[in-house]
């Protein structure tokens, strides 16, 4: 019974940290990888790789990405920006439904959600195409730029990776407050959003989690933009039109430029993949100094 | 006078289950009126179903009528705010908001329904509930510090304070001291007795002692109906039902 007992303990030992190591082993290779090539081409072009375009392929210098950073700050800042307000009223209208009617809507929504997370988002990104270019002729009439690869489909795309997401972290969040907590808001006659706003409030670590993990998926999802955003190595024009055109994306920027066999190229892709690390880094240690102390 | 609470008549299901069952009950302004009776009776029922907290509920269905200061608490027309601003709880378990503050879960009633104009006037308003509830003088020099910090019984008279601060006419109390020492309930229960002057006072208590030390009336509730209620000296010198008088003797169930 004892030996049992400790060969059991010995095996869970082993095996934790087998994991541990293995993480170690795994997150360290990824992270030096990246800093090691991409970090050197950083700093060796800096600061004019987050400014310039990219050099033709085969050339001495490498160029930039400064068109694909661009293309990840207006697709993410437009997908986000409306993806927050609509997560957080979607979360607290279902979480806090009172109607019946209200409360039946909600399961649907729920369960159609959590389908949308576990898509797969190259099929997310199709389906944007299908549904704008079945769009396109209806719309290019009062809008003539219209088209289906376009700054406008990648950041619907981008929001239908990450909203389901954030939707569902502060529904559940909102879900396992404790009724009594709840009661106490609405006894003191607040109405249902101004009790949500105190109960979001009670949730903040939650909420703050939900938002940046969501914030991070937008800024990493690149399979949704192949048939969306499409991709460009050129700055957009800012006028009128911009929402209609092709944009880049770092992701993208990775991807392509990854795949082609010149060397200054393949320089810039780890230039960018250098680029997202940086960000996602830094908006782990935002999230993690909004939520210190809890 | 007319009475503050008035209720003819109020049956209540959730889901299809009969909990009240034609609940009849009057409750005189500036009183503390006791609700006793055994466990699943309906007590909490009645008292959420007085401000309407029941809403919450999924597959409520309520008959009959409940008045509360003039307000007809189930009349369609009726904003379930309203009424929830003119009647204060205090819960079973305290819950104070955990991660806001001592001041905030007090401001928090009084800036939910627009009660002051001014920082000052709101400074005013949750000095004066926390000093209602007897809270003031251990908490004055850390209004800042999160109400979760506070101990069992802080709480509960927290909740208390937050609940005054909306200058209820009806303050709710659902067995407010069964979570808390002696010491925290002898505390609370003085504070009961100080509070009629300010509000009328429904409590829910599950202890006949409790009853009889700090309320002016009962009613004794049994399987979703009131079956019996008068002043408490008379309850429990001369109960009228045989049930009444079993449970008041400690010989029920
Ligand atoms: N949300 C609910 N859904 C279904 N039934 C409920 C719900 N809340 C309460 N009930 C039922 O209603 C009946 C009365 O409950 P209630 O909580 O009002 O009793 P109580 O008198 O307060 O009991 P206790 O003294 O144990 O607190 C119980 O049989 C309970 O099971
Ligand atoms: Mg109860």
């Amino acid at each position: 019974m004892r030996t049992a007992r400790k060969l059991k303990s010995a095996a869970i030992l082993s095996s934790l940290l087998a994991a541990f190591l293995l993480t170690v082993v795994l997150v360290g290779h990824i992270i030096a990888t990246v800093a090691y090539r991409g970090l050197a081409v950083v700093a060796s072009n800096f600061p004019r790789v987050f400014t310039d375009i990219p050099a033709v392929p085969g050339a001495q210098e490498v160029g930039g990405v400064g068109p694909h950073l661009l293309g990840t700050a207006l697709l993410v800042a437009i997908a986000f920006s409306i993806g927050v307000p609509i997560s957080l009223l979607a979360a607290v209208f279902t979480a806090e439904s009172l109607k019946p009617w209200e409360r039946k809507l909600g399961k649907v929504t729920r369960l159609m959600t959590h389908m949308l997370i576990e898509f797969p988002t190259i099929v997310v990104g199709l389906s944007v195409y299908g549904i704008m270019s079945a769009l396109t002729p209806y719309v290019k009439t009062f809008v003539p730029g219209f088209k289906p690869f376009s700054l406008l489909s990648g950041a619907v795309a981008l929001f239908l990776v990450s909203v389901p997401y954030m939707y569902a972290q502060v529904e559940d969040g909102l879900k396992s407050i404790p009724q009594h907590v709840r009661e106490a808001a609405y006894s003191l006659g607040a109405g249902r959003f101004l009790t949500s706003y105190v109960l979001l409030k009670y949730l903040k670590s939650t909420v703050y989690a939900a938002l940046s993990i969501g914030l991070a998926r937008m800024i990493s999802e690149t399979a949704a933009l192949f048939f969306t955003a499409f991709g460009s190595d050129v700055y957009p024009l800012l006028d009128a039109q911009v929402l209609f055109r092709p944009i880049g994306s770092l992701t993208l920027a990775v991807y392509y430029f990854g795949l082609t066999g010149y060397e200054n190229w393949v320089d810039l892709s780890w230039a960018a993949s250098f680029i997202l690390f940086a960000l996602s880094l830094a908006l782990f240690t935002v999230s993690k100094f909004l939520l210190r102390g809890r | 006078m007319e009475p503050v609470i008035h209720i003819e008549n109020l049956w209540v299901s959730i889901s299809g289950r009969d909990i009240l069952k034609g609940v009849n009950l009057e409750v005189p302004r500036n009183v503390v009126f006791a609700i006793m009776g055994p466990s699943g009776s309906g007590k909490s029922t009645l008292l959420r179903a007085l401000n309407r907290i029941l809403d919450l509920y999924e597959g409520l269905a309520v008959r009959g009528k409940v008045v509360v200061d003039g307000i007809d608490v189930y009349n369609s027309k009726t904003d379930p705010s309203v009424v929830r601003r003119t009647i204060g709880m205090v819960f079973q378990i305290p819950n104070p908001i955990p991660n806001m503050s001592i001041y905030d879960n007090v401001a928090l009633g009084p800036k939910i329904n627009k009660l002051v104009r001014s920082r000052a006037e709101l400074d005013e308003l949750v000095k004066w509930a926390l000093e209602k509830a007897y809270l003031w003088d251990e908490v004055k020099d850390r209004l800042n510090s999160p109400a979760s910090k506070l101990s069992g019984g802080q709480q509960q008279r927290l909740c208390i304070a937050r609940a005054l601060a909306m200058k209820p006419k009806v303050l709710l109390m659902d067995e407010p001291t069964s979570n808390l020492d002696t010491v925290a309930t002898a505390k609370i229960e003085e504070l009961i007795v100080e509070l009629k002057k300010e509000v009328t006072v429904l409590i829910v208590t599950h202890n006949p002692f409790q009853a009889s030390r700090v309320s002016d009336y009962v009613a004794f509730m049994y399987d979703g109906q009131i079956i019996e209620t008068g002043p408490t000296g008379q309850i429990f010198t001369r109960p009228r039902n045989k049930l009444t008088e079993k449970y008041i003797t400690g010989k029920f169930g």
